[in-house]
Parts: structure tokens; C-alpha cells; sequence
């Protein structure tokens, strides 16, 4: 029979199987088995009659996967009799051991069965019934046996149908996620929660009788309904989903992973119900007897049961009934005090005594201490501390173990939970960080997290229900106890992390050091969210914490002072006090502030308010005391000697400790002043004689200088230095004016930067000369009443003299800052010798730095420090124009020099552009124009070439070891560096030019009328004279004529030099772009990755340039010189269609390939972006052709589309442009956005130029299969006139003719406006007919 | 202006120095560098400590600009290194002969040939090539001439007249 033929061969693969000789035929006669049709008639044969239980575990799961298969070929009475066949077959085997994985797998498969057809009317209610009745009904005649373990197959399959129905565990059946949602909305609605019910009961009674298998089952059945996935139907939503969530402080994400949405609080009653948990309290202290969980199942049965107290303790306040304060504050503490009491009865006991449970851990056994810490930080997530500590201080109370008790020192919870947390601490500090004990550490982390946010939450007893958001700090704790059992936790924390200082200085190995730095940002992240917990616990009792804090320091620093006396610098003692001292500062600086990252610094509220409240004289002592702590580290780093003792390490460390302090305390603007108390005002933002403040002020600047000059060759300490804590002294005003004023050391560090001491220069990186020379720059903005004072007493006249001695102040300053860079510069541009200088290394690298700090300062600092100093900058680089040019002409080729000088003009332009008067302007457009043309000369063909060589060197390379990416030959990498080279001066350019069109909008806000005048003017004849002037090489000021009135020529004039600058400068930029540079280009922005970032950043800076001056210059574009035009368009053309190609391989594509380079666009690295700006270049030229026209212009019907071979001559624009329109639209799967960007570009062309429309249109049609042309036709013909779809439809097998007759309408003006109501129903036109086009057109 | 960088500028004249001084921690990648006594362009920098709190080193790789050999070296990055000189000169190719060699002639109408063809690295033998193939279709050349440490070789070649 066909039946046992079948069997026969599982068992015989089954056999096979064993063998390994046999076992890849075996394991594919499986598969075949698995996956061939009509095999649940198989399956069931083997289930009931093969003896071999592996053949049953085959067609178990080819089962399983059959019933998703087959499913719908099965039929309502197939479907029913399988689920009958199922349950009856698992009661049937459900006492067999040795069946257990098959009956897992059957189970699995009856819960996708009913999953697969819940939806289906009442089949919820049958499968349920079903079950119940197999499952507890029928067996009860058998034996009580029997009966159990009916029972138990039954709890099995109740937990699989959760899994299965809990959307994150589903099994995929095939089918949309619509389905998981209903039915997990559904069961949810109508089943869960007798799920629940039903496994609390069973579990009870097996608890009662003894029964630990059942119990267990149940168990993990509850543990399976707490862990769902709980989501609001949308169509009765909770009113706890209208409250926002809970929310957790920032930064305290780390430690338990955010609770899935929980139950709301229509589970209020079964799951806050006294009977839910008690029993399983019951059980686990009936099992923790000493001996009494010996067995693996009783172990197991713990286990299990900790897990549902576990997520019990997980449940999200919004299950609780809204209670008043006063049923809280009860004895007995209302539900939730209740449900705490519950929870806590079974936490409590498994950490009664401390010391012991982590003594066990250390022994091996961590269950109980790691499921009590996740209990515990859960609550203290949900719950107000108040609550939790009435209710831990009534279950002490109630337990009173003697152990208990001793271990609290009789003081409750509050004196447990530090107890172990203590313990926890000693016990992680005699692990080193990354051993294999993680146990140790993720339970410190945890209860850290805990009693911060107890901490924090523990708001001035605040109702919850009135402060939904009463997490973060509303201000002191006001627990008794809290605060001081938080300092206490604070100084074991300081303890422990002094002992691990010790050990990490002493024990460093090469090895360890290597995985260190593999991950070192990770770690340092997460030791600051640590530390930033730890500091919340300072914060709670500051005048306790912060001494303790100080003196810590003192002690280190007397430490690391003897050790350098005794000559001991280097041993073990001078690094240990090292190392603490690194901790200390920057535990001190979390402590002390908030990182401000993005905002403006303020005093920590909880300090704040602590000095606010009644012991304030304390708090402000506390942070007086611990700030003096922290600034005695950089007094002794200024004596004399000390960068031999204080290890650059350390230094960084003070560095960012202090700039996180002085961004909150030191000199702030007065607004923030307010929030701080007035003795911190005193100490730290008042000038005058009798505060210290503009000496700490100095001592600051005075240490900065001092890690810039005695730690020579210190990389990442300069850069503490330079991009860290000076720009903190250089933000505030007042701190500014403060340094500039009576700081000597600042004026030292800003004359010696200005006279170019070696130190600054040759031994600092030019990145950071830049930031050190924007720093001291910005500091102008601290010069008094640089910023006119609108006062009433003082005159205008006055006012003005102030204003005018501000500004000489000011240029003064920048003059002495940048002057004498700026004379080096020019000096060295007008050497005779210039051009062997350039071969001089030393030359070069003063050069690069002095470019990079007067990019630095001159452009970047004073944009900050306000317009004075932006006109003193400038007069600075304006006599530097000219300089500037000599030394491209001499540098251009220096790999470093070349690239820095076009950043140094982007940055010019970028932020000295949009103020200067229109002369001036002009004399800057004409610079970078030269600018341009000098690197065209210099780099034109020769990179080419170049690029050549670099392709064909990697095609080599490539050739030699196919795949072998890793180990490029020297020759390879040095031609990609060169590649890279290339492409950073390409995006230095294009930077360049970007920021050149700023001047429209600084124009378009001075001279509006003339500038709207412009840019809808059409192709006047002084545009393209301009346009003509900029091919020649004429100047700006060639292109003026004095047709215009005179406000809109000057607006004109300028208007028209922004775009003859861009568009020389595209010019020269595209013969550049390699196919290599943009290949990279796009795949580096698919990827995202890091080395490859200048590329994706590079194509969409180029187009969106180009469609920038294709939209707002359109006449200039229109009026270039055919070739260059050419480029450009086939430039946007590679563009539209997506697929990013040069601008000569663009040429050969464009005509010839259309379909294909469509085709492709999918998979080259499809740039949203890129192809949004290219569109919407296409979409200005056509408009301007549009509005030409009506004006009686000739739009760019000078101008030819690019012909196949490349360059012009390829046929009339407008028929070019319709159809790579359309092509865009129809061709390829673009979204409707693409399709609604292309409609812009479309319209004005329809309307301009029907008659290219119309011969594409038939060209379609007759290319277009012959069943479907009448469709085509009527289609295109509905896109020109919608009212003439039907009489084009009706001319069924005349598709050309009626999309002639329509396009013939649509010049009718009053169907096609560009009006936003026509564009709008054209774009809606549009988006249907391209849909039904695309259809169509591929009929094949 | 101060002392210090008049001085150097003037110091030494072109020529007079191969190499100049630089303290190692300023030099970054894309920068020169003598490794081995080989010029070498630094394609990459990484910074180490020794131990905890000692002072910073410098592990730098580099490529033989020549050659195109790999080298590493590391430095404490408070000390100085030497900064090969580079210069690039360009000439117009005037022949090429079988064996190889290249005569060429400066702005100033000064004529040399002294220079082969470039050889020895893919690329340089790409090069090569492509000088050979221009010069066999009599195009003009102007070609940039690398020196460094007194080792000179041709680097790149552009076509200046593409009509001839």
C-alpha cells in the first residue's frame, strides 16, 4: 500500500540518518518527505502506526508544516477532524516519556491549526470546548494518572497557543501581519484572561496536592500570559493609553530591558486578587526550606515559580485602580500597597540575608540574588519609594527571621536593600570587570539603577495620579532615610571604584589592553550612564555624599604627592593615585553638573532645590566644598614640574571635568545666573576684588595653556583641550569679557597663538590650530557693548561713540589675533622663491596651519562674536585674495595645501558672503571665479588620467586575487588615497559653490521687487550676455548694462555673478567627477559607511545644486554655451533616471540605453535625494521655457538635447525632455512622489510644446502591443484633456488619433494651467494614468 | 611675524635639506613621512599609550611613494620625525626611446633625459604604458616629475595638445 510504502521509507531515512555515511541522502529523502503535497494523509499513518519514534518526530513536523501548507485545501470538515485527530492523539500518548518531543511538536501544530483558522466564525469557542473536553472531561474515567497527565498536555498546549498568538513569538503562516494583530486582538479580548484564570486554579490545586509537575506546567503557562504583548484595541482605547507612559529617567535604559506594555487595568482584579500569587509564595517558601529543593524538578519548579514573581513585579502602573493618598497611606496601603506587600513577601525572602545570598552566588548558585534584583529595579521603576518601603518594612515585620533582622540592623527595608546592595558592590569589586562572573557586575547595575530611581522619584510625596511624570528629580528625597541610605550606597560605590583604580593600575597587560580598545567608546559610555546614576545619588544627600567626595580626592592627591616626592613616579603607588584621581574628577564633575549636551547648562534641579529648601546653607557648602576639591587639581598641575607627576590621562580627565563644571557655574549669562544661589554667584560669576571667580577664570585658561605646551606630542589631550574646554570659555559672554579683561593667561594664550609659537603650531595638529584660533576668536564676542546698547539715558550720538570704540576693540583684538598669520601668509605668497618652497615639508605644514587658522578664526569665530568682528575679519582676508591665488598657483598640487585652501574659500564665502556690500562682493565672486579657473588649469586633464591609472591598477589587483578586498597593494592604496584626495577638493568645491548662492537669499531679502523680476523675467538679452561673458571669461561686472532701473541692477548684477560663478565653477567640477568617484559615491551612500562618506555626501551636494541653479537660473543656464549646457543636462538626466553615471559615460547612455539605464536604476543605488533635485531642475528648465514663451521669448529653444555619442546636436529639447520624463515615470517602479515631481516638469512641457508630446504619444501607441494600443492612446489622451477621455476610449484601435486630438486640446489654456488647482489635477492625473500605463505597457 | 619662522624659511634653500623635522604627533594620514629612509606616504595613524598613564605613541603605516612597499614604525609622539621634502616639476616630453628613457624639457627650455619610463609598481607600469601609447599616436605630454631624497621618477602624465 501507498501508506506503508511511505512509511517504510521514513523509518529507512530515519535509519540512514544515524549513520553519517548515509546522512545527507537520509536528511534530503526527509525533506522531500516534509515538503511533498498531500502528506498529512502520510503523517497521520506513521503517527499511529510506526514503532520508531523518530519516524513519529518526522511526520510530527512535516505535520506541523503541512497544516499551513494544506490548509486551505483541507475544507471545515478536514480542518475540525484534524484538530479532533490531534487532541485525541495527544491524550492518547500523553503518558509516554519517550514521546515528549513528539508531543511538543504536535502541540505546536495544533496551536498554528487554530491559529490559521480563528478568524473563522466560532472557531475560537470550538477549539477551546474541544480542548477542554479532551483534555479534562473525557480522561476522568481512566486513571487519576491519566487524568494528570491529560491535564498536563493540555496546560502545554495552552502555553503554545499564547506563544503562538503573542505577535513577537508567531510562527509565519503565510499570511499578512493583519491576521497575527486579530488574532491576538481577539484572543486577547476574549480568552486570555480565562487562560489566566484556568492556570491559577489548576496550579493551586496541583500546589495543594503536591502535584510539582502540573504545578510547574502551570507555571510556566502563567509566565507565558504575563509576558504578552499587551497592545489597547484601537477601538475602545484605555485610559491609562491616554496618559503618557511612565516615563523612565534618560540614560537609565541599561539593566532591565523595558517592560512590554502590560496589562491595563481591566486585569486589575485577577491579577492584584490576594489568591493569584499566594499560593505560589506558598510554594517557593514551602521549597526553600533548607533540602527541600534538592531534586532537578524541584529546583525547576523554583525556578519557574521565581519567574512569575518576577514578571508579576513587572506590571505597569497602569494596572492599579486610581487610589486616594489617603487609601495608600493606610496600614495596608489601599490594592497597590497590597499587591506590594505580596510581591515583596516572596522578594524579600530570597535576599533576607545579604551576606549569604551573594556568598552564594560567588558559590555558583546567582538565581536567587539576580531574579531579586530584577524584581526589585521593576519596582522601583513602577512604584513611589514611600509605597515600597511600607510595604518591605510590613513583610520584615511579618517574616521577623532573626537572620532577617540581624542582617537589616533592625532598620527595614530601606537597611536591607543597602545591605545588599553593598554586598553586591564588595562582591563586583572581587571580580575583575571582564570576567566571567557577570553576575556580580549586572547586579550592581541593577540595584544602582534601583535606588536612583527611587531617588529620584521619591518627589515631596506627590500623589501619582497628579504627577504622571513625577520621575526626575522633582527635588531632596523626603523618605526618611532614603537620602542617607542613598550616601551610604554613594560611598561604597566610591570605595569600590577606588579598589578597582588600584587594580587596574596595577595589573595592565598588553593583551587586556588590545580588547580594551576595541570597544573602548562602548565602555566609556557606559561608565559614564554609571556614573551619571551614581551621581543622582550623590545628589539626593549632597551635604553627606559630596565631603566624602572631597576628601577622597585630598586623600588621592596627598597620595599621588608622596609617591612623586619619594621619587616614586612611575611605581605603583604614583599610578594608583593616578588612576583614583582620573575617577574622582570626573565622578566630581557628574555629581557637580548636568552634561548640558544641547542646551543650555543649568544647576542640577535636585541641588538646586536642596539649596533652596531648609538645610540650603548645607548643600550650597557641600557644592563649594567639592568644587574647591576639584579645582585644586589644576593648581597643582600649574606648578612648576608637574607634567612629569600628572599623567596626561589625568590631565584629559580634569580637562572635560572642568569644562563640564564651568559650563554651569562659571561667569553664565545672567538669565541662568538667576537659577543659581547667591553664594555660587558670589564664589563663581562675580567679578570685582573680593571674589575668586575671575582668578579661577584664569587658572583655567592659564591650565589649558599649560596642557598645550608642557605636554608635547599629547594628541588626545589637545583635543580635550581644544575642541572640549575652550569652547566652553569662549560661549558665555560674560566669561568671555572676564578672560579678555582680566585674564593674563588667557591674552598669553591668544598672543602666543598670534606670534605662532612652535608649540602652537609645528606641535599641534592643524585641526586643532583651527579650533584653538575659533575659540580665541568667538572670545571677542565678550568685548562690553559690542552689541549697541539701547539705552534711553545715553544719546544717539554717545551711543554711537560707544559703539564705534566697541568695534575698534574688537577689530583690534582680531587684527592682533590673526594679523600677524595673515602677514606670514601674504609674505609668503610673495616670495620670489615661491615655487621651490614648495617642495619644503616644513613649509607646507606652516602653511596648511595657517590656512587652517584663519579658516578657524577669520571665518568660523567671529560669525559667533558679532559684526564688528566679522568686518575686522574681513578686511583681514580681503588684502589675502590676491595672496591666496599666488599660492594655489605654487601649492595647488600638495595633497594637504590644495584641498585646505578650497576649504578656507567655502568657509569665506560661507560666512562672510551674505554681509558684505555689493562691491566687496563682487570683488569675492570674482576671486573664486579665478580661483576656479586656476584649478581647472592645474587639475583638469591630469586627474583624469590619474583616475585612469588608480582603475586600472585595482582592475589589476582585483585580477591577481578576485575578492581579495583586505590587502591592497601599496601601489592600489596609494591610488585610492589619491582617489580620496580628489574626491575631498571635489567637496570642498561643491561646498564652495553651495554656499555661493547664499547671496540670492541676502539679495533676495534686500532688493525683493528685483529679484522677483529677475528670476520670472525670462530670457532677457542682459542674461544672456552674462551667461555669454561667463563662457569667455569676462568679469561679473561685464555683464551689467544699464537697461534695468538701478536697484534692480545692482540686484541683478550681483544675482547674475552668483550664477556665473556656480555655474564656471560646475563646469570645471564635472569633466572631474570620475565614474569611479560617484560609483563610490552611491555606494557609499547605500551603505552608509564611514570611509566612503565624502562620496554620498558628494553626489547629493551636486545635484542638489543643480537643481538649485536649474530652478532659480534658469535663463543663465539656458544661455550657457551648448556644450557646457549639454553637460549639465546630461548630468541631471543620470540624475532622473537614478542611475548615477558621469557626465560623459551619461552621455553615451542617455540616448542610447533608455530603457536599460531606467532598468537599472533600482539596483545603482537609488538616491531619493539625488533624484528628487534632479527632477526638479528638469522641472525649472521646463517652466522657464514655459514662461518664456508666453513672453515671447524663444525659451531654450537655442539649445539641443545630448546626442547618443556625447556632446550636442542630439535633436529639439523639448521632444528630449518629454520623453526622459516619461521614461522616468513609466519606466522602472518610482513611487508616486517621483511620479508627482516628474508631473511638474511635465505640465508646462505639454503646454508649451504640444506637438512633442503628441509624436511621443504615437510613438507609443504603435510601439505598444497591438491589444492594448486603443488603451494606451486613450490613456495618454485622458492625461492632456480628462474630458475627452471618452471619446478617445470610444475610438477603439485609433489611439494616435486621439492622442493627437488631445494634445491638439491641450493648449486649450483652461485645462492645463500652472495654476496650483491645475498642478495639483494634473500631478492626481497623473499618478493614475502612469499607473495604468505601466500595466499596459507591459503586456507582453 | 616671529623669529622663529623667518628663520626657518630662510635657513635652508631649496635643495639644501632633504628632509625636515616634524614632531610625530602632528603628522596625520595623507601626510609624508621617512620610514625605513624611505619616503612614504602615511595611509594610516593610530595612537597608543604606554601603559595607563605614560605618554602617547604613534603606530604609523606607510607606502614607499616609489616603491609602493608597505612600512610601520612607531614613534613617541612627542619626538620628531623626518618630513621628506617633495617637489613635483613639470616637463614636456621631447622623446622616448626604445630602452626607455624619457627626454623631457623644463619651462625654461633646460633639457634632460636622465629619467626612464616608470617601472616597478602596477600603476608605474600602467603609466608607462599610457606614455607609450600617447607617444606612439604623437600626442604632446606634459609630465609631472616627483623628487624625493634624491630619488625622482615620472608620477604623471597629461595630454596638452590633443589635436597634434
Amino acid at each position: 500500500m501507498d501508506l506503508d510504502a511511505a512509511q517504510a521509507a521514513v523509518e529507512r531515512a530515519c535509519e540512514e540518518f544515524r549513520s553519517p555515511a548515509t546522512a545527507a541522502a537520509a536528511s534530503s529523502t526527509l525533506l522531500a518527505f516534509r515538503s511533498a503535497p498531500g502528506v498529512l494523509q502520510v503523517c497521520r499513518h506513521i503517527l499511529d502506526r510506526s514503532p520508531s519514534l523518530d519516524a513519529r518526530f518526522h511526520a510530527a513536523a512535516a505535520l506541523r508544516e503541512a497544516v499551513v501548507r494544506d490548509w486551505a485545501t483541507l475544507g471545515p470538515d478536514g480542518r475540525a477532524g484534524l484538530r479532533a485527530y490531534l487532541l485525541s492523539y495527544l491524550v492518547a500518548h500523553a503518558e509516554d516519556p519517550g514521546m515528549a518531543i513528539v508531543r511538543s511538536t504536535l502541540v505546536s501544530a495544533a496551536a498554528v491549526l487554530a491559529k490559521r483558522s480563528w478568524l473563522e466564525a466560532g472557531e475560537g469557542e470550538a477549539f477551546f470546548r474541544e480542548l477542554d473536553a479532551a483534555t479534562t472531561s473525557a480522561p476522568t474515567a481512566a486513571s487519576p494518572a491519566a487524568a494528570a497527565a491529560a491535564r498536563l498536555v493540555g496546560i502545554a498546549l495552552l502555553e503554545s497557543t499564547v506563544g503562538e498568538f503573542c505577535v513577537a513569538t508567531a510562527s509565519p503562516l503565510g499570511l499578512p501581519l493583519e491576521h497575527h494583530a486579530k488574532c491576538a486582538a481577539d484572543l486577547q479580548e476574549n480568552y486570555l484572561q480565562g487562560i489566566f484564570r484556568h492556570a491559577v486554579g489548576l496550579g493551586r490545586a496541583a500546589a495543594a496536592s503536591g502535584d510539582g509537575s502540573t504545578a510547574a506546567a502551570c507555571l510556566s503557562l502563567l509566565a507565558a500570559v504575563l509576558a504578552w504583548d499587551f497592545r489597547r484595541s484601537p477601538t475602545a482605547p484605555h485610559p491609562a493609553a491616554l496618559r503618557p507612559p511612565a516615563a523612565r529617567p534618560p540614560g537609565t535604559g541599561s539593566g532591565a530591558q523595558a517592560p512590554a506594555p502590560s496589562a491595563g487595568s481591566d486585569w486589575a482584579s485577577l491579577l492584584l486578587a490576594p489568591d493569584t500569587l499566594d499560593w505560589v509564595a506558598a510554594l517557593l517558601s514551602q521549597l526553600s526550606v533548607p533540602g527541600a529543593a534538592s531534586s532537578r524538578e524541584a529546583r525547576e519548579l523554583v525556578d519557574r515559580a521565581r519567574a512569575v514573581v518576577v514578571a508579576m513585579c513587572n506590571l505597569s502602573p497602569d494596572v492599579f485602580p486610581r487610589e486616594g493618598a489617603d487609601a495608600l497611606s493606610r496600614p495596608g496601603g489601599g490594592v497597590r500597597g497590597g499587591y506590594l506587600r505580596a510581591v515583596l513577601r516572596c522578594v524579600v525572602a530570597w535576599v533576607a540575608s545579604p551576606r549569604e545570598v551573594v556568598a552564594a552566588a560567588a558559590a555558583g548558585d546567582e538565581a536567587p540574588l539576580w531574579e531579586a534584583c530584577k524584581a526589585i529595579l521593576a519596582l522601583a521603576t513602577a512604584h513611589p519609594p514611600r509605597m515600597l518601603e511600607d510595604a518591605g518594612n510590613d513583610v520584615l515585620a511579618a517574616a521577623g527571621t532573626p537572620a532577617a533582622a540581624a542582617a537589616s540592623g533592625g532598620g527595614g527595608f530601606l537597611a536591607l536593600l543597602q545591605a545588599l546592595t553593598l554586598e553586591v558592590i564588595r562582591a563586583s569589586c572581587a571580580y575583575p570587570a571582564h570576567s566571567l562572573e557577570q553576575w556580580a557586575s549586572e547586579c550592581r547595575d541593577m540595584l544602582v539603577e534601583a535606588w536612583a530611581l527611587m531617588v529620584q522619584r521619591d518627589s515631596s510625596g506627590a500623589n501619582q495620579a497628579l504627577l504622571p511624570l513625577a520621575v526626575g528629580g522633582l527635588g531632596p528625597p523626603t523618605l526618611p532615610g532614603l537620602a542617607e541610605a542613598a550616601a551610604g550606597v554613594f560611598s561604597g560605590l566610591v570605595e569600590a571604584a577606588l579598589t578597582a583604580a588600584d587594580r587596574e593600575a596595577a595589573g595592565e597587560g598588553d593583551d587586556r589592553e588590545e580588547v580594551a580598545a576595541e570597544n573602548e567608546a562602548a565602555e566609556a559610555e557606559a561608565e559614564d550612564a554609571r556614573m551619571a546614576e551614581a551621581a543622582a545619588l550623590a545628589r539626593a544627600a549632597p551635604a553627606a555624599a559630596f565631603p566624602l567626595l572631597a576628601a577622597a580626592m585630598a586623600a588621592a592627591q596627598q597620595q599621588l604627592l608622596a609617591a612623586a616626592a619619594g621619587g616614586g613616579s612611575g611605581g605603583p603607588a604614583w599610578a594608583s593615585a593616578l588612576e583614583r584621581l582620573c575617577w574622582l574628577v570626573r565622578m566630581a564633575a557628574h555629581a557637580l553638573a548636568d552634561s548640558g549636551a544641547g542646551e543650555t547648562p543649568l544647576m542640577p534641579l535636585p541641588l538646586s532645590l536642596a539649596a533652596e529648601g531648609g538645610g540650603g546653607a548645607a548643600a550650597v557648602g557641600a557644592v563649594v566644598g567639592l568644587t574647591q576639591a576639584l579645582l585644586e587639581l589644576p593648581a597643582l598641575a600649574l606648578r612648576d614640574g608637574a607634567s612629569s607627576v600628572l599623567s596626561p590621562r589625568l590631565m584629559e580627565s580634569v580637562v572635560w571635568a572642568l569644562a563640564r563644571w564651568a559650563d554651569t557655574y562659571l561667569f553664565p549669562e545672567e538669565a541662568e545666573a538667576e537659577g543659581l544661589p547667591p553664594a555660587l554667584v558670589s564664589a563663581y560669576a562675580t567679578r570685582g576684588p573680593g571674589s575668586g571667580a575671575e582668578s579661577v577664570a584664569d587658572g583655567i585658561a592659564r591650565l589649558a595653556c599649560t596642557c598645550l605646551v608642557k605636554y608635547p606630542g599629547e594628541f588626545s589631550l589637545h583635543a580635550a583641550v581644544c575642541t572640549t574646554l575652550l569652547p566652553v570659555l569662549s560661549r558665555r559672554r560674560p566669561l568671555c569679557a572676564c578672560l579678555l579683561d582680566a585674564s593674563p593667561a588667557w591674552n598669553e594664550l591668544a598672543g602666543a597663538m598670534a606670534s605662532r609659537q612652535p608649540a602652537l603650531t609645528a606641535g599641534l595638529e592643524p585641526k586643532l590650530q583651527r579650533w584653538l584660533a575659533q575659540c580665541l576668536a568667538q572670545a571677542a564676542c565678550g568685548f562690553p557693548s559690542s552689541t549697541p546698547v539701547e539705552s534711553p539715558h545715553v544719546g544717539v550720538a554717545a551711543a554711537a561713540a560707544v559703539a564705534a570704540a566697541a568695534a575698534a576693540n574688537v577689530s583690534g583684538y582680531i587684527n592682533r589675533l590673526l594679523g600677524p598669520t595673515a602677514a606670514e601668509v601674504r609674505s609668503l605668497a610673495a616670495r620670489p622663491d615661491l615655487a621651490a618652497l614648495t617642495s619644503r615639508a616644513d613649509v607646507a605644514a606652516a602653511l596648511i596651519g595657517m590656512l587652517e587658522v584663519l579658516r578657524g578664526g577669520a571665518c568660523r569665530g567671529v560669525a559667533s562674536a558679532g559684526p564688528a568682528a566679522r568686518v575686522a575679519a574681513w578686511g583681514l582676508l580681503a588684502e589675502l585674495l590676491g595672496p591666496l591665488l599666488a599660492l594655489q598657483a605654487a601649492f595647488g598640487e600638495h595633497p594637504g595645501v590644495g584641498g585646505r585652501l578650497l576649504k578656507l574659500a567655502a568657509a569665506v564665502v560661507e560666512h562672510h558672503v551674505g554681509y558684505l556690500p555689493t562691491d566687496q562682493a563682487h570683488m569675492l565672486m570674482g576671486w573664486v571665479l579665478g580661483l576656479l579657473r586656476q584649478y581647472r588649469q592645474g587639475r583638469a586633464a591630469r586627474v583624469s588620467v590619474a583616475a585612469a591609472v588608480a582603475a586600472a591598477a585595482e582592475a589589476a589587483a582585483g585580477g591577481r586575487r578576485p575578492g581579495g578586498g583586505g590587502g591592497a597593494s601599496g601601489a592600489a592604496a596609494l591610488a585610492a588615497d589619491a582617489a580620496h584626495d580628489a574626491a575631498r577638493e571635489l567637496k570642498a568645491l561643491l561646498e564652495l559653490l553651495t554656499h555661493i548662492t547664499q547671496r540670492d537669499v541676502a539679495l533676495a531679502a534686500a532688493a525683493s521687487e528685483g529679484w522677483g523680476a529677475d528670476s520670472s523675467a525670462g530670457s532677457t538679452p542682459r542674461s544672456v550676455n552674462m551667461g555669454a561673458g561667463g563662457g569667455a571669461g569676462g568679469t561679473p561686472r561685464a555683464a551689467s548694462n544699464g537697461n534695468a532701473a538701478a536697484a534692480a541692477a545692482a540686484a541683478a548684477e550681483a544675482d547674475s555673478g552668483v550664477a556665473q560663478v556656480v555655474l564656471t565653477g560646475l563646469d570645471v567640477l564635472l569633466p572631474l567627477l570620475t565614474p569611479e568617484l560617484l560609483a563610490a559615491a552611491t555606494a557609499a551612500g547605500a551603505g552608509g559607511g564611514g570611509g566612503g562618506g565624502t562620496g554620498g555626501k558628494l553626489a547629493r551636494l551636486l545635484f542638489s545644486l543643480l537643481g538649485y541653479m536649474t530652478e532659480v537660473h534658469p535663463a543663465a543656464v539656458v544661455a550657457l554655451p551648448p556644450p557646457h549646457f549639454t553637460t549639465l543636462l546630461s548630468c541631471l538626466e543620470a540624475g532622473a533616471r537614478g542611475a548615477i553615471s558621469p557626465p560623459a559615460a551619461a552621455g553615451q547612455a542617455g540616448g542610447a540605453a533608455s530603457g536599460a539605464a531606467a532598468g537599472s536604476s533600482a539596483a545603482s543605488g537609488f538616491d531619493g535625494v539625488v533624484v528628487q533635485s534632479a527632477l526638479e531642475g528638469l522641472a525649472g528648465l521646463a517652466k522657464f521655457h514655459h514662461q518664456s514663451l508666453l513672453n515671447g521669448g524663444r525659451g531654450f529653444v537655442s539649445q539641443t538635447a545630448p546626442a547618443s555619442g556625447g556632446g550636442g546636436g542630439g535633436g529639439p529639447l523639448a521632444p528630449y525632455l518629454v520623453s526622459l520624463l516619461l521614461e522616468v515615470a513609466l519606466l522602472g517602479d518610482a513611487g508616486p512622489e517621483v511620479v508627482e515631481l516628474v508631473g511638474d516638469g511635465l505640465l508646462p512641457l505639454l503646454q508649451a510644446e504640444p506637438a512633442a508630446f503628441q509624436g511621443l504619444g504615437t510613438a507609443l501607441v504603435q510601439n505598444a502591443d497591438p491589444r492594448v494600443q486603443g488603451q494606451v492612446g486613450a490613456a495618454l489622451a485622458r492625461l492632456v484633456a480628462p474630458d475627452a477621455a471618452a471619446a478617445g476610449g470610444a475610438a477603439n484601435g485609433g489611439g494616435a488619433a486621439a492622442v493627437a486630438a488631445a494634445a491638439n486640446m491641450g493648449l486649450d489654456t483652461s485645462v492645463l494651467d500652472l495654476g496650483r488647482l491645475g498642478r495639483r489635477a494634473f500631478k492626481e492625473r497623473l499618478c493614475g494614468v502612469v499607473a495604468e500605463l505601466r500595466g499596459l505597457l507591459r503586456v507582453r | 611675524m616671529s623669529d622663529h619662522e623667518v628663520e626657518t624659511f630662510d635657513s635652508a634653500d631649496a635643495g639644501a635639506s632633504l628632509t625636515f623635522p616634524q614632531q610625530a604627533g602632528t603628522v596625520r594620514k595623507n601626510g609624508y613621512m621617512v620610514m625605513n629612509n624611505r619616503p612614504c606616504k602615511v595611509v594610516d595613524v593610530s595612537t597608543s599609550k604606554t601603559g595607563k598613564h605614560g605618554h602617547a605613541k604613534c603606530n604609523f603605516t606607510g607606502i614607499d611613494i616609489f616603491t609602493g612597499k608597505k612600512y610601520e614604525e612607531m614613534t613617541p609622539s612627542s619626538h620628531n620625525v623626518d618630513v621628506p621634502n617633495i617637489s613635483r616639476k613639470e616637463y614636456t616630453v621631447i622623446d622616448i626611446t626604445d630602452e626607455g628613457i624619457v627626454s623631457m624639457m623644463d619651462e625654461g627650455g633646460n633639457t634632460r633625459d636622465d629619467l626612464f619610463l616608470p617601472k616597478g609598481t602596477d600603476e608605474a607600469d600602467k603609466l608607462a604604458e599610457i606614455m607609450q601609447q600617447h607617444w606612439a599616436d604623437q600626442k604632446e605630454m606634459a609630465i609631472t616629475v616627483v623628487k624625493a631624497m634624491g630619488e625622482e621618477m615620472i608620477n604623471s602624465v597629461k595630454v596638452i595638445n590633443e589635436k597634434s
